[in-house]
């Protein structure tokens, strides 16, 4: 195998670098797209969802889907006591006996179909459903009684309460009830839990992801090819001082570190991506650090003296252009792809605030949800993407600055 | 010199070769020679003339690939190299190189056969002794592993009391000392006999000594030229001498081979050899020769010492282009240098030698 | 050795400064009440009752050991993880990278070792994923340990940040360099396994590896110990977290008893260097 000539790098990296920022140039484009229709999160929030949502939220306190246990002698009374069926035990989560959840939005002309998968054995199923506008009971949505699967079709648009009742061996009846909304909105990727929009939660999750993700590459490596630079040209207090932040730094683990300075600005995320950018900063300072200290006794170093050029433009131009711009320019994109798989991290991880639109949250709703691929998919996918695009930026910048020798 | 007995160690028609960027090198191109029992062999060429690559591609040394394509190797009548040419499949190309390709299940075959061979009937004593030991590991270790592997002499009382004895028939003063020492903390000198005492202790029937010379002072030399010879005498194995100082190896050997560009360009016993005028030597040997005597007079060393070798020709005598001789000859024998490499032919009893200059 | 016992107690210095200071700060700005991590008061109110000549209120004691009675669980799990993740990495690393560099142009092994680093380098979100996944569907027939293990072993492929992928090419370049070395010509030459003798070689570089990398990996175990519900420290971490109000005082500690982790971790790789090669250390 021939190995790569210098030439056949640069087409590679050229390649890659118009990938790269084509990519890059797409994502800013959705982050102030997202932005400019929406300025403030919270808002961006209520918009993709339901009108209604913020409203039921508050009465169901955030409980779509629960689950209950009754006994024949309440459920006997509830028959008697209203439509409201109060249970006996509501059924603990260690042991729920329903292992799937409906889900929450169908649409109008569309065929809804929810297949529940229990613990233990259930049989003659049946449905209560009510609608909450009006308290009417609707009849689209219908039960087969020995599978308990629930299908119907729509034909206005509504909240319903929906109950979803079967008969366990002892007698007792274990109640799936949940929220169900029928909407005339076309879903790409359909709903999470809440009924958000999907689609539309991608799309205002840029904002999240790429431009605040900019504050923490700033710091880490606007600020860290300073600070390194200048510790290793003249020493002194910049060097004690990036000493010192190494030191302290790399002492905690780094996502500990972030998860804490996240929690305690009440996830205010340029709090967390300057945290993210001081995670990383020293790795990049002590690079160009080295670089520095390396070339700064050269001899052209002297010879460029001699000539007159001022000190400062000898470390800019000289040194860390011409030979750090490698190292420069990769550490930026590891520093982006950082920052960004942080923030999806530290949301996946249920962390952040749930009213920021973000890639994680769409994720961890989906995990929540046995692994939804409406949810799952789209959301890794536009990760991968961004990801991509750094790596394609880093591999084209590195081909395209690789040293010829 | 007729050969009665089956030599301990017999190389014949060896080719080695490696992949280089510039392609394929062949640094062993069809060498053969021997040694018996009690005798010794000295071999001289300068470095990539392949005197050390003979010997490390056939003991499985080398990291180069393809490594030995053909030819036989037998140790006391074994051959390593038997039956394994069917793995080796060698191509023409258009352009007149050749592609070589290897089998992977070559290594594996000859790695089972050299494994009672290495280090046992065949050992080496390799250059940069300080850096050719096991850096963590004491000289004692070293010679413990090695008696560990004998039977007789495996109770451990023994085994060190029989190496401090070596270590002090190798002329170290303060044997317990060396024993208990890490290689780093001996001179180079003193690295040197202790690796001979390592390998001695192995018992080998034949010992390779690698540019045993190399990196030592003047005095440090002799020493260690001096306990290889010891220890050939005592110990009755046969002795291979390598350097790219004629004047090491020829006081030392009682044959010798000077290999040019992977091939044996003259051999003669180290005594006829001496007797030879200037004009009967082949012009290498000559180089050599003149090199030593400057040496001797400390005068500026030769060019020849550690020059890369040029590219292999594909035909032709590859010393062609710094031979001495040739410019000297009659044209159509120059335009024979130019065209075929020479053969190994009798110029004077026991002496023969590869140059289309001599009548033989 | 004495640099190394130094060096650690003023990282552990610095972490307990770091953790303290992040978690008390706010509320110190933020309000005239004083910081609150309940040892202070704890302490201050035995002290008082002490200075006083009186017996110590129980409910100070009770508090602490209620509030502790879970930390030697919460350790032995992080710990399990941690180690068992570490030991997993190199189980699957040292074979790997030993075998490409001894053998450069077996072409199987040379993918085999470029799968392995393409898959340890796939962002951990994206196998985090994964794993929940198959971890889902293992839940049911595995017992708490096992699935320990398991989950343990599947980690370390893709948290730790990278860390299969990096500790797999640091052995193959070792490795390289190991077998140019003269030493290990002698090795071969003598008739001596040169295996052991690459092993005994790698355990300085691979050490020095896994220690700089140990940080990583207790992040790593962090996010596993969320996602998998195994009660760790680092799970305690976020549980405190997130109450209301945050338990300052149990963030400290369980952040703390993490760097503490990752410092034996790390004294453990050293060390294993030092056995290694007592000669060069020692």
């Amino acid at each position: 195998m021939t190995p790569p000539t210098a030439a056949t790098r640069a087409v590679g990296g050229s390649r890659s670098l118009i990938a790269g920022v084509v990519l890059f140039v797409a994502l800013t484009l959705v982050n102030l797209l997202a932005y400019a229709s929406e300025p403030s999160a919270s808002d961006s929030y209520l918009k993709f969802a339901p009108s209604h949502i913020a409203l039921l939220r508050s009465v169901l306190g955030g409980e779509r889907v629960r689950e209950y246990l009754e006994t024949p002698a309440s459920s006997f009374g509830s028959a008697f006591g209203g439509a409201s069926g109060e249970a006996d035990t509501a059924v603990t989560t260690d042991a729920p006996v329903y292992t799937t959840r409906p889900s929450p939005v169908a649409r109008v002309g569309a065929l809804y179909r929810y297949a529940p998968a229990t613990r233990q054995l259930l049989k003659d199923f049946r449905l209560e459903m009510r609608d909450q506008a009006d308290e009417s009971t609707p009849a689209w949505l219908t039960v087969d009684p020995a599978t308990g699967t629930v299908t119907g079709t729509p034909d206005r648009a509504g909240t319903f309460e929906v109950s979803l009742i079967g008969s366990l061996e002892d007698g007792r009846a274990a109640v799936q009830r949940f929220t169900l909304w029928s909407d005339t909105r076309f879903l790409l990727f359909g709903t999470d839990d809440d009924g958000r929009d999907i689609a539309r939660g991608l799309f205002h999750a840029a904002r999240s992801t790429v431009i605040p993700a900019a504050v923490a590459v700033i710091i880490a490596v606007g600020l860290g090819v300073l600070l390194g630079a200048v510790s290793g040209y003249s020493g002194g207090v910049a060097a004690q001082s990036l000493g010192g932040l190494t030191a302290v730094v790399q002492s905690v683990p780094g996502l500990l570190l972030i998860a804490l300075a996240g929690r305690l600005s009440e996830w205010n995320l340029l709090v967390m991506m300057a945290a993210v950018g001081l995670v990383m900063l020293p790795e990049t300072a002590s690079g160009v650090r080295e670089l520095v200290e390396r070339f700064r006794r050269r001899d052209f170093v002297e010879a460029a003296r001699e000539l007159g050029m001022r000190d400062s433009v000898i470390l800019w131009n000289e040194i860390i252009w011409h030979n750090g711009r490698q190292f420069i320019a990769s550490r930026t994109c590891q520093a982006y792809t950082f920052a960004v798989l942080t923030e999806v991290t530290l949301s996946f991880l249920g962390l952040t605030d749930s009213l920021t639109p973000s890639v994680g949250r769409v994720l961890l709703v989906g995990r929540e949800n046995e692994f939804r691929a409406t949810m799952m998919v789209p959301a890794l996918a536009y990760l991968l993407v961004v990801i991509s695009c750094f790596a394609l930026l880093e591999r084209g910048l590195v081909l395209r600055w690789s040293r010829r020798r | 010199m007729t050969l009665q007995t089956t030599p301990v160690l017999a190389i014949d028609g060896l080719v080695s070769c490696f992949d280089t960027p510039s392609g394929v090198m062949r640094a062993v191109d069809g060498v053969s020679l021997s040694v018996q029992r009690g005798h010794s062999l000295g071999i001289v060429g300068e470095s990539g003339s392949g005197k050390t690559q003979t010997f490390y591609s056939v003991l499985g040394l080398t990291r180069g690939l393809p490594g030995v394509i053909a030819g036989a190797a037998r140790i006391s009548g074994v051959d390593l190299l038997e039956g394994l040419e069917r793995f080796v499949a060698r191509t023409s190309q258009p352009d007149g190189t050749e592609v070589v390709t290897k089998s992977p299940h070559w290594q594996p075959i000859h790695e089972a056969r050299l494994r009672p061979v290495v280090g046992r009937q065949i050992a080496i004593l390799f250059q940069d002794p300080r850096r050719s030991l096991i850096p963590y590991w004491t000289i004692g270790r070293h010679l413990a592993e090695v008696y560990q592997r004998q039977s007789d002499t495996h109770s451990s009382t023994n085994w060190r009391e029989l190496a401090i004895e070596r270590l002090t028939g190798l002329g170290f003063s303060q044997p317990k000392r060396v024993f208990d020492s890490y290689p780093e903390r001996l001179s180079g000198g003193e690295a040197q006999r202790a690796m001979l005492a390592i390998t001695m202790a192995m018992r080998p029937s034949v010992l390779i000594a690698d540019e045993p010379t190399t990196g030592l002072d003047t005095i440090n030399q002799a020493i260690a030229l001096k306990s290889i010879a010891l220890q050939h005498r005592t110990q009755e194995m046969a002795l291979v001498l390598i350097s790219h100082d004629l004047g090491v190896v020829d006081a030392m050997v009682e044959d010798v081979i000077v290999m040019y560009a992977g091939r044996i360009v003259a051999k003669a016993p180290a005594a006829v050899l001496r007797e030879l005028t200037d004009e009967r030597l082949h012009p290498y040997a000559l180089e050599l020769r003149v090199s030593r005597d400057r040496r001797a007079r400390n005068t500026t060393i030769a060019a020849s010492d550690g020059g890369a070798p040029a590219p292999r020709a594909t035909s032709g005598c590859a010393f062609r282009h710094r031979c001495q001789l040739r410019p000297r000859l009659a044209p159509d024998v120059q335009a024979q240098c130019e065209r075929t490499a020479p053969p190994l032919r009798d110029i004077e009893p026991g002496y023969t030698a590869a140059c289309w200059g001599f009548d033989p | 050795m004495w640099p190394m016992l130094r060096q650690g107690a003023v990282t552990l210095a610095l972490a307990v400064a770091v953790v303290v200071g992040i978690v008390a700060v706010p509320e110190y700005v933020g309000s005239d009440a004083p910081v609150s991590l309940g040892w202070f008061q704890r302490a201050a109110l035995i002290f008082s009752h002490v200075v006083r000549g009186e017996l110590p209120e129980a409910s100070a004691i009770t508090r602490t050991t209620q509030l502790y009675r879970d930390l030697p669980q919460l350790l032995t799990q992080s710990t399990t993880l941690v180690i068992g993740a570490m030991c997993c990495a190199l189980v699957v690393a040292l074979p790997t990278g030993m075998a490409t560099a001894m053998a450069p142009y077996n072409a199987r092994r040379r993918a085999a070792a470029r799968l392995l680093i393409a898959v340890s380098s796939m962002p951990a979100i994206v196998w985090a994923t994964v794993l929940l996944l198959t971890s889902l569907k293992l839940e049911i027939s595995l017992t708490t340990n096992a699935r320990l293990a398991f989950l343990a072993a599947l980690a370390t492929l893709v948290l730790g940040d990278r860390l299969v992928g990096d500790l797999t090419a640091r052995v193959e370049s070792a490795t390289k360099e190991l077998l140019d070395e003269p030493y290990l010509r002698t090795v071969r030459a003598s008739g001596f396994h040169v295996v052991r003798h690459v092993a005994q070689g790698l355990v300085p570089p691979v050490a020095d590896a896994v220690a700089s990398r140990t940080l990583f990996l207790i992040g790593g175990a962090i996010v596993v110990e969320r996602l998998f519900d195994i009660r760790g420290l680092g799970f305690r971490v976020f549980e405190s977290l997130e109450a209301n109000p945050i338990e300052r005082e149990l963030i400290v500690v369980c952040a703390i008893g993490l760097v503490v982790l990752g410092l034996v971790v790390r004294s453990v790789a050293t060390g294993a260097a030092l056995l290694a090669d007592g000669r060069r250390r020692g």
